[in-house]
């Protein structure tokens, strides 16, 4: 870090605006300010010289903010030697921040925006990703990177765990308004990861075939009443969304499901008896299963099957 | 068609002496030339980069394949394959296909000759010697595109020759270009065929950036007829869209007035199958195609493949149109299962790999 100098500064000497070196992203104050007012600050901010009135943070951030909103005037801070590049400032701030703690996935889409100033791709993926916690591979790289540039209210669901973080970049790609209305969709359906994941790429999909935006389906007459019917819970309202965007998506796909879900219903095989088609029809196994108590329900099962074999529908699925 | 050109080449110090590499040293004055001992760094520098498949296309490595040359083709046991032995002597593709596999397939980004082709020859020699009873039914153009870069290589004047003197080979090139300059006086014996890839025009211009027209290419295949070489045809990808039938249909229609389908040995179909990794590269690289929106489900080997019933639709309509012009044309499906070969042909005629190996196997003997 070269040679530091301790001073007592004007806390409005500070730059707090100027985040060239800071990393910090979705935080709240009330611990530390609570602990600042019994305890004091023990470990002086970092800063670094910008102007000869001014000085940028390095390290502190936070301790800063709770300063200038508790009214301190004046703080005794560490101020880095003039000498010092700017990567190497910039690093310095990060191996604090990850010293003591794990940051977000945002604070670690900031960090490697800016580290892009310094170093090529190849030398983040391999050496900073590590660091960072995340695997060294490109492809990681494309999905983190985005996040820092998503809007304020995305950013913060990613941090507090409602959205993830590849669904949150995935958002990118999409127009603001967009955006917007998936986002919405998103937060009052409360999916799990997959499923976000699930409900963006249909929606990418179907815009992109059909050449129209979200919007276009999203506001469709279908979805809406089922966002606002006050008969289904969450969870329903959740997986009768995504039926409504796979059957978009997967007309032929669906429609064979249905077909074949008709064609088992007529079947009347009853509870006992289990019969699945292949995965996604690609295979061309099906599969009957049954349960029986005893020699006569065996029968019975055993003459229910016996009789699919005869049945024209079933027959047209399986042999086309 | 605009030849390939690199704006760099690299050449590993082990086959700095090789006959490739003086082909494509002379072929490419003035291309600035770098002899390294150990590729890696160069390899890491490429990937380094913003878009390394991009970048990688500009870089031309000439290095050595410490592996074997000949490979089984990489069929999966669910789907039934042609049987074909792969002859790498390079890697990558200048012509920019969105859909094209590689993209997700080759670890190193840079185009890749393997240049000690002595090596290769030796290879050859002991491995065709081991069954002389059985056809090598041999392809190159399976991790490249077989004559993309042979204005540079010469790649072609060396292996023709050299199969025109064995008996029990089928050498397929297979290509999109047009680039058949050196293969015009060159002698074969019959022991090579030329096959082109086609799809409709539409597809082709969408889709296959820097490869030549339909129209260019069966310019080519009828040059080639002309000096006595059998010919294959591709429909591989099949690419389902709204005109798709009507696309295929003026594809044959061209096809088939300028080509004798007595001189075509055979004429494959495959529909369009993908990694699920490819589908991002695709997205980002080429965000205008639209055919990975398509209705596509995980087939039994991993990969994505079109709803069963769209394939055979696709297949059921190309068998039809392709009969109307030759009924006894061979046809065959690329990595299907055997139910959809019943449902396409209407018979149970190719139960597995084997079945179809052997078909293949008699129709490129009849010379
Ligand atoms: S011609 Fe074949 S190898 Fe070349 S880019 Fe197209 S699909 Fe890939």
């Amino acid at each position: 870090m070269g040679n530091v100098e301790y001073k007592q500064l004007d806390i409005k000497s500070i730059d707090l605006t100027d985040t060239t070196f800071v990393i910090t992203y979705g935080f709240t104050l009330t611990q530390l300010k609570k602990s600042i007012e019994k305890i004091g600050i023990l470990n002086p901010p970092l800063v670094k010289k910008k102007s000869r009135e001014q000085y940028s943070i390095v390290c502190g951030y936070k301790r800063l903010l709770v300063c200038q909103d508790m009214g301190i005037e004046k703080l005794r801070c560490a101020i880095m030697g003039q000498g010092i590049e700017e990567k190497d400032t910039f690093l310095t701030g990060l191996f604090d921040n990850l010293s003591h703690r794990v940051l977000n996935p945002v604070e670690k889409s900031i960090t490697i925006s800016k580290l892009q100033k310094y170093y090529s791709g190849e030398v983040i993926v391999k050496k900073f990703l590590p660091l960072l916690g995340l695997n060294p591979h490109y492809s990681v790289l494309d999905r983190i990177k985005p996040l820092s540039g998503l809007d304020a209210k995305v950013k913060d669901a990613v941090v507090d765990g409602r959205i993830d973080e590849g669904a949150a970049a995935k958002l990118l790609n999409f127009s603001e308004k967009d955006r917007e209305l998936l986002f919405q969709l998103l937060s009052v359906l409360r999916f799990s990861k997959n499923k976000q994941n699930e409900i963006i790429d249909n929606s990418y999909d179907i815009a992109k075939r059909d050449g129209c935006s979200i919007s276009d389906f999203l506001n469709a007459k279908g979805l809406k009443e089922i966002l606002t019917d006050s008969d289904l819970n969450i969870p329903q309202k959740g997986n009768r969304v995504r039926y409504f965007l796979r059957k978009l998506r997967y007309p032929k796909i669906i429609k064979a499901e249905k077909d074949f879900m008709e064609v088992r219903r007529k079947l009347n095989l009853g509870d006992t008896i289990k019969l699945t088609s292949p995965p996604s029809f690609e295979g061309d196994r099906y599969c009957i299963e049954f349960q029986f108590e005893n020699m006569d329900d065996l029968e019975e099962n055993l003459k229910k099957i016996a009789s699919i074999k005869h049945n024209k529908e079933f027959k047209r699925i399986i042999e086309g | 068609m605009v030849r390939y050109i690199p704006s760099k080449i690299i050449v590993d110090t082990k086959v700095r002496d090789s006959l490739l590499t003086h082909n494509i040293l002379n072929n490419l004055p003035g291309v600035p030339v770098e002899y390294v001992a150990d590729t890696s760094t160069a390899i890491d520098a490429i990937r380094g980069r913003k878009d390394p498949l991009y970048a990688g296309k500009k870089v031309l490595l000439l290095t050595e394949n410490r592996g074997r040359f000949l490979k089984p083709c990489p069929g999966t046991k669910e789907y039934i394959c042609c049987g074909y032995r792969i002859l790498n002597f390079a890697t990558n593709c200048n012509l920019e296909c969105s859909y094209c596999i590689l993209q997700s397939y080759l670890n190193n980004p840079a185009m890749v000759v393997y240049a000690n082709i002595e090596d290769m020859f030796a290879e050859l020699e002991d491995e065709l010697s081991q069954d002389s009873e059985s056809i090598y039914r041999i392809g190159t153009g399976e991790f490249t595109d077989s004559l993309a870069l042979d204005h540079l290589t010469g790649f072609a004047k060396l292996i023709l020759p050299y199969f025109a003197h064995k008996q029990n080979v089928i050498l397929e090139l297979k290509t999109k270009t047009d680039n058949i300059g050196n293969l015009i006086d060159l002698q074969h014996n019959g022991n090579t065929m030329v096959s082109w890839s086609l799809n409709t025009e539409e597809v082709a211009k969408r889709e296959e950036l820097f490869a030549p027209s339909i129209d260019d290419r069966i310019e080519a295949a009828f040059k080639c007829q002309n000096v006595g070489y059998r010919l294959g045809f591709h429909f591989d990808p099949l690419i389902y869209y709204p005109g798709w039938e009507e696309g295929y249909q003026r594809t044959l229609e061209r096809l088939f007035a300028r080509i004798d389908t007595r001189n075509v040995s055979w004429i494959s179909m495959g529909g369009l199958r993908f990694l699920p990794e490819l589908k991002p590269i695709i997205q980002k690289r080429f965000p205008q195609s639209k055919i990975i929106y398509e209705e596509f489900v995980p087939g039994m080997d991993g990969k994505m493949r079109y709803f069963k019933p769209i394939r055979i639709e696709m297949y059921s309509r190309m068998l039809e149109w392709i009969r109307d012009y030759d009924p006894k044309l061979c046809v065959y499906l690329c990595m299907e299962s055997r139910e959809v070969w019943k449902k396409v042909f209407k018979e149970d005629r190719v139960e597995n790999s084997e079945n179809l190996a052997k078909i293949l196997d008699d129709t490129g003997d009849k010379k």
